[in-house]
């Protein structure tokens, strides 16, 4: 194992003991586990670069005194029977990650590296792990040997190449998707907590390699400066991509963010009865429970049979929290009862839903408050509530997580819960170290 | 409709938003050592120095501008840029050069809000401790946009010094002619005096909190002329503060013939000769000063130094995620007030020596901010440009000048 930092600016000889220049910069090639090695590029006395293939690398030696400072790089072969490459723009290299942010996507965090180290993967040199400690930038600013003398006790700081995500290199090209995604694991919150701490091009980029879905989420958690950001940024096209794939009430808040103007230009651009949806929910005053109430949810006519009713329910295969109660409503879409899953599933299969559905529903109006809302299933130990109108039409159901929302302060959701992974990660170090 | 009506203001509060770096950076740079060189130039040379203000609010801005600009275009910090830029050695040494001098400035602080209390009889055995534990807690209750908010609050009251230099009745005629009329005196206490002036207005510490305020913000290429005038409008907000010191000093104080060391000796000064309104509008003015840089300079200094290194910071973190950042910033906060409460300390040497650290660091601090702002692959469009460049560069000679002549100053001993 060799610190990057060790290894640039020494000598690179050829087979014949010529000294071509000194080593400059290393070219990878990136992958999920391991980044393989691919040129080494040197500097010649004339202060050119120039490029060659790893694979003309034979050694690097220690001088006598095993001094790390002092590591020379042989050749293989004589300088004349070496391939010179130009440099191209869009290459990699070991350089642009040293001294530069990266995510840490374990510990959900930004860091910055202060050394990059490289190991022998299946006899290939690679970058195995970056080193983000005092240690190592008490290495760099020439306190090796302090840090010699008290570093078996102080540990190595290091994060594994698997799970570091790189910002810089593909940041001036935007549309450039990240070759390996590894902070689309994450969760949205996490994301969007990682998003804080970025530049704004940083934030796009990752947008950028997320997929819609997780896009949509990450910007419904990120705070106000991230939303911001990337409504700013975003075509229309893209924004109105990530809106039509996230619940309706969740596109109205975030529409609800924009200027007036661009608001309006979105919602034109979309499908009508999305955009009618949408403009209905910013109608609703911003605190009222009609403001964060879903209006995806499932009616079950009044005329179904159980059997019926589940067929419905194999076909849309709705989403967990929504088949907790379904509510029955009449022709007019009057809501007239509620269903539990279990009543559903012991019922006779053929009879109606009328027959074993509680008639006595707890409901929340839509102009009601959030405060009501919440009271409501506090006393009644409900997660979802539905939402009538003020003709007792059925608009939309409430869940106890968007009520519970608005009493959290934004400090307190910002705070990490990332327990198991982290200690299993470090585990893994001791063990490589 | 209510969405919309909403959506309006929030436009309204989006330039206002956008306002405010600028400004506090400016005005935090009055703090206690401001105001005392200010406080010394009127009462010890009149009106003579008034002219002086407009050449270094025209260096304020260059500079500044320079920096607002490197922050909205590249969207990262100033000690960001440096540490990807420069060598380790190169931010290793502006960093710790940047805490051991941030940190006297903030013991200067702390003792401008002791001086201050004593003035209206409040002991700082009291005092001190009170203030460093709020300032503690609302660092830690509060997120930045509150704190930020905050800060343009007691912005306000430095206009306690515009109405104390009205108060003063100082001879409009001869205010104009001061400020229109350069005169330089070939004696050491004036030329020291000239160089403390760029010295106290133009300091490392500030370029680091403006950057990285425009950056928390969000502010971008495309709203980087509103900031422009931010900038603008802080600088010269900030000198026009200056500006009424040095008058309320040289109208009451100067024509009575009487010289002063410090703030406190010419708000004590001021009373007797312009009434006990004079006492509170200068003395309260002071400690809102001092108050103001030890509340930014801790909280600031932290974050530099974690983001140079790559260490978690912000005051929305908690503790056990940031460590190092709240550790930073409550040492510096101990530290600087315990050193207040030492009794009989003579801070003179503390004070001289922020004064020759941040004498060393602005020169290559300033030459690092130009050659960032030139560089094409990280500036695009937005590097200096023709007579900019000039402009720039003549002016961070003059101020690199300044400050060296400062270290000279202070080397042998004035």
């Amino acid at each position: 194992m060799v610190h990057f930092t060790e290894l640039k600016g020494n000598k690179v000889y050829d087979l014949k003991g010529n000294c071509l220049g000194r080593l400059a910069d290393l070219v990878f090639l990136d992958g999920t586990k391991y980044a393989e090695i691919t040129h080494l590029i040197y500097e010649d006395e004339n202060k050119y670069r120039k490029k060659i293939p790893w694979a003309f690398v034979k050694e690097f030696m220690q001088d006598n005194k095993g001094n790390k400072n002092f590591i020379s790089i042989h050749l293989n072969s004589p300088v004349d029977a070496i391939t010179q490459f130009f440099m191209k723009e869009r290459e990699v290299l070991v350089g642009d990650i040293l001294d530069k942010q990266v995510i840490d996507v374990d510990g959900v965090k930004i860091v910055r590296v202060n050394d990059v180290i490289l190991g022998k993967v299946d006899n290939k040199l690679s970058i195995v792990a970056v080193s983000v400690g005092a240690l190592s930038l008490m290495r760099r600013l020439g306190f090796g040997k302090i840090t010699g003398l008290v570093s078996s006790k102080i540990k190595e700081n290091i994060i594994p190449w698997k799970s570091v995500e790189r910002l810089e290199p593909e940041v001036h090209d935007l549309h450039l998707k990240l070759q390996k995604n590894k902070i689309a694991d994450l969760h949205p919150e996490d994301i969007a907590d990682i998003m804080e701490d970025l530049t704004h091009t940083e934030r796009i980029l990752i947008f950028n390699s997320l997929n819609t879905q997780k896009a949509a989420k990450t910007l419904i958690k990120a705070g106000e400066n991230v939303q911001d950001s990337v409504l700013k940024s975003f075509k229309i096209e893209k924004v109105k991509e990530l809106l039509e794939n996230i619940p309706y009430d969740q596109a109205a808040d975030i529409i609800g963010m924009m200027p007036k103007h661009k608001a309006e230009e979105i919602l034109k651009s979309m499908r009508k009865e999305t955009s009618a949806k949408i403009r209905k929910i910013l109608d609703y005053y911003p605190e009222s429970i009609g403001s964060i109430m879903k209006t995806e949810f499932i009616a079950i006519p009044e005329d179904y049979t159980s059997e019926k009713t589940i067929d419905l329910l194999r076909q849309l295969k709705p989403s967990s929290d929504k088949i907790y109660h379904l509510y029955v409503v009449n022709k007019d879409n009057h809501l007239i009862g509620v269903l539990s899953i279990r009543a559903l599933l012991t019922a006779d299969p053929k009879s109606n839903v009328v027959d074993f559905m509680k008639k006595q529903v707890v409901y929340a109006r839509d102009t009601g408050t959030k405060e009501t809302a919440a009271r409501i299933m506090a006393r009644y130990d409900l997660y979802l509530l539905p939402v009538v109108d003020k003709e007792g039409i059925l608009r939309g159901i409430v869940k106890a997580d968007d009520v519970l929302e608005g009493y959290i302060s934004k400090k307190l959701k910002r705070e990490k819960f990332i327990p198991l992974k982290i200690k299993a990660r470090q585990n893994g170090n001791s063990k490589k170290a | 409709m209510e969405t919309p009506r909403k959506l309006d203001w929030k436009h309204i509060l989006f330039i206002l938003g956008i306002i405010g770096p600028g400004i506090i950076a400016a005005i935090a740079d009055n703090d206690a050592g401001g105001i005392a060189t200010y406080s010394v130039a009127g009462a010890n040379f009149g009106l003579t120095m008034l002219w002086t203000l407009i050449p270094i609010t025209i260096l304020l801005i260059i500079v500044q501008e320079m920096v607002a600009r490197l922050g909205a275009v590249t969207g990262k910090g100033l000690s960001d840029l440096i540490r990807e830029n420069f060598k380790v050695k190169t931010t290793f040494f502006i960093m710790i050069g940047l805490l051991i001098a941030n940190l006297s400035v903030t013991v200067s602080e702390f003792a401008g809000i002791a001086a201050a209390g004593e003035l209206f009889g409040i002991s700082r055995l009291i005092l001190i401790p009170a203030t460093a534990i709020v300032i503690w807690l609302l660092i830690l209750k509060l997120d930045y946009k509150k704190l930020e908010k905050i800060f343009l609050v007691l912005v306000l009251f430095y206009i306690a010094y515009i109405i104390s230099g009205f108060m003063a009745k100082p001879d409009w005629g001869a205010v104009f002619k001061g400020t229109i009329s350069p005169t330089v005196q070939f004696n050491k206490s004036f030329i020291f005096l000239l160089i403390a002036l760029v010295g106290t207005t133009i300091t490392p510490w500030m370029q680091f909190y403006l950057q990285s305020s425009i950056v928390e913000k969000g502010i971008r290429k495309a709203e980087y002329k509103y900031s422009k005038w931010d900038v603008i409008i802080g600088s010269s907000f900030t000198n026009i503060i200056s500006f009424f010191i040095i008058i309320t000093c040289a109208a009451v104080l100067f024509s009575n013939g009487i010289r002063v060391n410090d703030a406190i000796d010419a708000a004590k000064a001021l009373e007797p000769l312009a009434g006990s309104y004079a006492l509170y509008l200068f003395g309260g003015g002071f400690f809102i000063a001092a108050l103001f840089g030890a509340f930014i300079l801790p909280l600031s200094t932290s974050y530099y130094l974690c983001e140079a290194f790559g260490w978690e910071s912000g005051v929305n973190k908690k503790f056990s995620n940031a460590k190092n950042f709240y550790i930073i910033m409550l040492l510096m906060i101990v530290i600087s007030s315990a050193i207040i409460l030492i009794p009989s300390i003579n801070l003179i040497h503390l004070i001289l020596l922020a004064q020759f650290i941040n004498g060393i660091i602005l020169p290559v601090l300033l030459i690092i901010i130009l050659k960032l702002v030139n560089d094409r692959k990280l500036m695009g469009g937005y590097v200096n440009q023709g007579w900019v460049n000039i402009v720039t560069w003549t002016g961070c000679a003059l101020v690199i000048i300044a400050s060296i002549s400062m270290l000279v100053v202070t080397i042998m001993g004035t």
